[in-house]
């Protein structure tokens, strides 16, 4: 058991580093992402302050507060968007698919390496370049506490899995309506709302904000985010990285048991 | 001329037909950009609802101006789809399948990927614009609705160029997909507020740089009677036009280059 | 071009040499992705100075290995790319200055890569094609009707490439590189991946095609099968460089290679009755005495099978290419 698991963890971080590599060599792409999302961080924190020093603020949140919120909420965006699900699709309607399938390693976990390979390599060569050129100009805070320091990072990784189990489940229409390019499209569309990672949730008018909270989208990044800037404290936090482990269960599961049934779909077809 | 418009239309009519055999992602794909489009607005109605208004414009202004560039956003998206996934076109090899017809690159390019997707936008735009004019009326003149399709064109082009000059990288054998993306990323969020609320460098960088300000901010001056802008003052309300031409003779020159560079040094 | 140039010639090559400025290390970003400013460039030859012309109607075959340069002299030809020096014409122009001018009187068969929309049935693509090329209405229903006649298409060209065979597809993609009537067909490995009956069947079409339609073909292929079925002369190059070109029939000859006749001659054996044993005499064909010989090993016994060797291309091809290694 110990080391099955051992050995896929392993698999899955070299398939993670392959992905990793891949990403980096793309220096147009790389540098481009610094430049837009630094861009957006800065509009952003610009539009906060022109927000807050023109109008009456009926908000407990501090502009420093929003200008940091909007800054990690670009490095949000930027860093989670990439190409698996196209990749993957393609591989499904040209049937390639099946050598994916026939490896002693898990789909799903094969997938997963190639999203989190992407995204922490995106994360290191262009999220950590735009928050310190962020932080060069602007009033960019640290954690609101220690406690907010450290289950920042863990909150964050949290978003990302279950970022990724929504792309494995978009993915998985795939085996029952061939393309899904569309509908990825759309979904980037979405990310930068849904996730909250644009607009803060507590700007959302009251039952605005309980629907979205219903849906898993803010766990990817509203959450480690207002973490981060001190919006969710003391137990709070507890609570709020729990229901992202909760989501994580429950879409992993869910994604697990529907490959499972797209696999059998596939074999009956024969690819 | 007329042959061309011709190819572009069947073009339309190929990948039209194509798309509707993946009615899912047809489906979704049309719906999930226009509620893509819905949802932006919603997070910019939800701002500026609780701050009541923005530097001075208020909702049915911004969601005007939103809704515009929505609308050339779907241009992008539909009928120049091509040029957005340049990366992919190269990579497939389909530069040599054009280079060998006796048609431009650009317009082979952009019709032969061309995706009805790109509806949604336009469709949420309309929308948007109704919203927008029932809530602050625009002056009725008889140049305006002259003046919103002569930006509509502009504004079509100042992305396009962005995304030929992103795109012409492609040429040197540079993974660009993900630059693509990143600045139509920038673009409809930057897009979102009008640009005066973004202080003076970056409302200048999308004035001169990324001129992304064309596409409805400065334009919709003009519209709501605004008599100028605070940083540019004046001509910039007109220069529309001018700024879309300038910004595409820039992105086809950049294309021309990576032609030629690509005839020079292409892989073996 | 010149004015000494036969009016016969369609296709030609004067010291062409182009050469790839290629990075060394593709993948690798450094020790800490430190790679990004990095570049290395070396400089290959693809092809290497070589001059060749070919006639109109003429059907030419291209052989070489991998990475021997076919795909970028066919690039050249078409003015996909521009030679790093020396010249090459198609039809008395200059492929890359004069583009659209040239391609107009060109068709195009990759065979890794499609020409036609994968989702759409055969006919829209044509369609599509027609208005690329500016081919006349009543000239394009003329020669769609010829075309699936002679490509034995009919109605499978309402159908799209995603629902028809490998086969099926390439005679599609023949069919579109052919709509405009061109003067040169160029095929790149048009039966790769193909089963035995659709790649015979592909070759008669071809040669059809260059019987009935007065098209000059340029056929680049691995499959030396379709060079010798379909062409009239061959050029074989390696390393960018030509090695041969000329008829088959030459090659063999220059090869060094002799064509003879193997007989397996069963006799009876030693004592014991009924006793066979099959003996296996190898004739040559060549020689003033040829006949005699094979009277003579052929009446040894009873003959019970009988094969050509030597005159495969496949082998003569290997012997030249092991003879340049050297």
């Amino acid at each position: 058991m110990i080391t099955t698991t051992n050995r896929l963890t392993r698999a899955t971080w070299a398939i993670s580093r392959l992905h990793a590599r891949r990403t980096l060599t793309a220096r147009v792409d790389m540098i481009s992402n610094v430049l837009f999302g630094l861009l957006i961080a800065y509009a952003l924190a610009f539009l906060w302050q022109a927000l807050y020093s023109s109008n009456v603020v009926n908000s407990e949140v501090t502009v420093e507060q929003m200008i940091t919120y909007a800054v990690l909420g670009s490095v949000a965006t930027t860093v989670l968007q990439t190409n698996t699900v196209f990749w993957a699709d393609w591989r499904i309607r040209s049937g390639d698919v099946i050598f994916d399938v026939l490896r002693p390693i898990n789909w799903q976990l094969t997938l997963f390496g190639d999203y989190f390979g992407t995204v922490l390599a995106q994360f290191v060569a262009v999220g950590i370049p735009i928050v310190l050129l962020s932080a060069l100009f602007l009033d960019f805070l640290a954690p609101a506490s220690v406690l907010a320091g450290l289950l920042f990072i863990p909150s964050l990784f949290l978003g990302v899995v279950i970022s990724f189990s929504i792309v494995f489940l978009i993915l998985l229409l795939a085996f029952r309506f061939t393309q899904v390019g569309g509908i990825e499209s759309a979904m980037r569309g979405f990310r930068p709302i849904l996730t909250g990672a644009l607009v803060p949730l507590w700007f959302f008018p009251d039952w605005l904000e309980t629907s979205f909270c219903a849906l898993p989208f803010p766990d990817i990044a509203f959450t480690p985010l207002a973490i981060y800037v001190g919006e969710i404290e003391g137990s709070d936090i507890w609570f709020a990285v729990l229901r992202q482990l909760g989501w994580v269960v429950a879409l992993s599961a869910l994604g697990a048991w529907l490959a499972h049934r797209g696999m059998r779909k596939l074999s009956v077809q024969g690819g | 001329m007329k042959r061309s418009i011709a190819l572009q239309l069947a073009y339309i009519k190929i990948g039209f037909k194509s798309a509707i055999q993946y009615r899912v992602n047809f489906i979704g794909g049309v719906i999930g950009l226009l509620l893509h489009s819905l949802l932006a607005a919603v997070g910019g109605i939800v701002l500026i609802d609780r701050f009541g208004g923005v530097v001075g414009w208020e909702l049915g202004q911004i969601m005007f101006m939103f809704g515009l560039t929505r609308i050339q956003s779907g241009f992008i998206y539909s009928v120049f789809r091509g040029v957005v996934r340049w990366e992919g076109q190269v990579r497939e090899g389909w530069v040599d399948r054009y280079l060998v017809r006796p048609r431009g690159i650009l317009a082979q390019a952009s019709g032969a990927d061309f995706d009805i997707a790109g509806l949604g936008p336009i469709i949420a735009g309309v929308g948007l614009i109704i919203y927008g004019v029932v809530l602050s009326p625009p002056d009725l003149t008889w140049w305006l609705v002259p003046w919103l399709l002569i930006v509509m064109v502009s504004g079509t082009m100042i992305q396009l160029a962005i995304v030929m000059v992103i795109g012409s990288s492609a040429f040197y054998n540079v993974r660009m997909g993900s630059a693509t993306n990143a600045a139509e990323r920038s673009q409809w969020q930057m897009n979102l507020f009008p640009a005066s609320a973004y202080s003076t460098v970056v409302q200048t960088l999308v004035t001169i740089g990324l001129p992304w300000a064309f596409m409805a901010f400065y334009p919709a001056h003009l519209v709501y009677g605004v008599a100028s802008d605070e940083l540019f003052g004046e001509p910039v309300l007109y220069l529309a036009p001018v700024a879309g031409l300038a910004a595409f003779l820039i992105g086809a020159w950049s294309w021309r280059r990576g032609i030629r560079s690509y005839q020079g040094m292409g892989g073996v | 071009m010149t004015t000494e140039e036969s009016s016969k010639t369609w296709v030609r090559a004067n010291d062409l040499t182009r050469e790839y400025r290629v990075q060394t290390d593709g993948l690798s970003t450094g020790r800490f992705g430190l790679g990004l400013f990095r570049r290395e460039m070396r400089t290959v030859t693809a092809i290497d100075n070589i001059s060749f012309s070919i006639d109109r109607g003429e059907a030419v075959g291209l052989v070489g290995l991998n990475g021997a340069g076919k795909s970028t002299l066919l690039k050249l030809i078409t003015g996909v790319l521009v030679p790093t020096s020396g010249e090459v014409a198609v039809g008395g122009l200059n492929p890359s200055q004069n583009r659209s001018q040239v391609v107009s009187d060109i068709g195009v068969v990759f065979g890794h890569r499609s020409q036609l929309w994968w989702d759409a049935p055969l006919v829209d693509s044509m369609n599509v094609l027609k208005l690329i090329y500016s081919v006349d209405e009543d000239e394009y229903r003329q020669r769609l009707e010829q075309l699936s006649e002679i490509l034995e298409l009919g109605e499978l060209i309402r159908r799209a490439p995603r629902q028809l065979s490998l086969g099926q597809r390439v005679r599609g993609e023949i069919m579109a590189s052919l709509l405009h009537s061109p003067k040169l067909l160029i095929l790149d490995e048009p039966t790769v991946g193909l089963d035995i009956i659709a790649k015979a069947r592909i070759r008669n079409l071809i040669r059809t095609l260059v019987e009935e339609e007065d098209v000059t073909v340029i056929l680049a292929s691995h499959e030396v099968t379709d060079i010798e079925r379909v062409c009239d002369r061959t050029i074989l190059i390696d390393h960018g460089q030509i090695l041969y070109d000329g008829t088959i029939e030459q090659l063999i000859a220059t090869a060094g290679v002799e064509r003879s006749l193997v007989l397996d001659v069963a006799s009876e054996a030693g004592g014991t009755e009924g006793d066979v044993s099959v003996e296996q005499v190898t004739v040559p064909l060549t020689g003033e005495d040829a006949a005699s010989r094979l009277i003579e090993a052929a009446s040894a016994g009873t003959v019970s099978d009988a094969r050509v060797t030597g005159g495969d291309l496949e082998v003569i091809l290997a012997r030249v290419f092991d003879r340049a290694e050297e």
